[in-house]
């Protein structure tokens, strides 16, 4: 897995990141972020267990994220 | 070509899809949905090739609910099939090679796609393309996934 960003931003003067990788295709950027606040924020699951639940998932996906 | 299969209602006393699972949560449905028509409806990412690496996924899972082409209507012939499940892409043009390639390993290897793989996408299909079709491959995997967790794999 490379350690520096195989795709740049898509946003002048910001840094490569999940956000500025994805502008590159606006569309899905968009409903991608819509989907996403609709699952972090709504939903019968608590925020906290949502957030244990992600970073686990990070640390065996091995994800800085 | 669709990502997930339509599914309006949580129970007809059918075979449950993915889709109709979902109904579970509508309003996340309609948006998982509309999310995946931006991946799947575009002019990026040609329908064969996100149905080739759809069952290829499918077949890194041992998924057998998109195992194969049926439905897909994507132009992948019985050959194309056998070539898959042989892992042979010699057959397919450089777009598909290059996508399969990193189809491959997105599940359970994604520590092993590397800088060469993800240029030769860029290469192809330009960041627009390369980055529609890294996010169509991680979200087929999470289909997968889901049909695997939920038991509606075969």
């Amino acid at each position: 897995m490379s350690t520096v960003p195989r795709i740049p931003s898509a946003i002048p003067g910001e840094e490569a990141d999940f956000r500025t990788v994805l502008a590159h295709a606006p569309d899905v950027l968009a409903r991608f972020f819509d989907l996403y606040a609709c699952f972090w924020q709504q939903g019968l699951v608590s925020a906290e267990l949502k957030e244990m639940t992600r970073l686990r998932n990070a640390r065996i996906t091995d994800c800085g994220y | 070509m669709l990502l997930i299969e339509p599914g309006d209602e949580v129970d007809k006393g059918e075979l449950p899809v993915l889709g109709s699972i979902f109904q579970h949560r509508p309003e996340l449905a309609e948006k998982y949905r509309t999310f995946l028509d931006s991946l799947s409806q575009n002019d990026l990412l040609p329908p064969r090739l996100l149905a080739l690496c759809r069952m290829r996924i499918a077949q890194v899972h041992g998924c057998a609910a998109n195992v194969d082409s049926a439905g897909l209507d994507a132009g992948i012939s019985a050959e194309d099939e056998v070539a898959l499940l042989a892992g042979d892409s010699s057959g397919f043009d450089a777009s598909e090679q290059a996508a399969l390639d990193v189809a491959e390993l997105i599940s359970f290897a994604h520590h092993q796609i590397s800088d060469a793989q993800v240029a030769r996408l860029n290469e192809l299909l330009g960041h627009e393309g390369c980055v529609t079709l890294l996010t169509a491959l991680s979200f087929i995997d999470v289909n997968c996934r889901l049909e695997l967790v939920y038991g509606l794999e075969s």
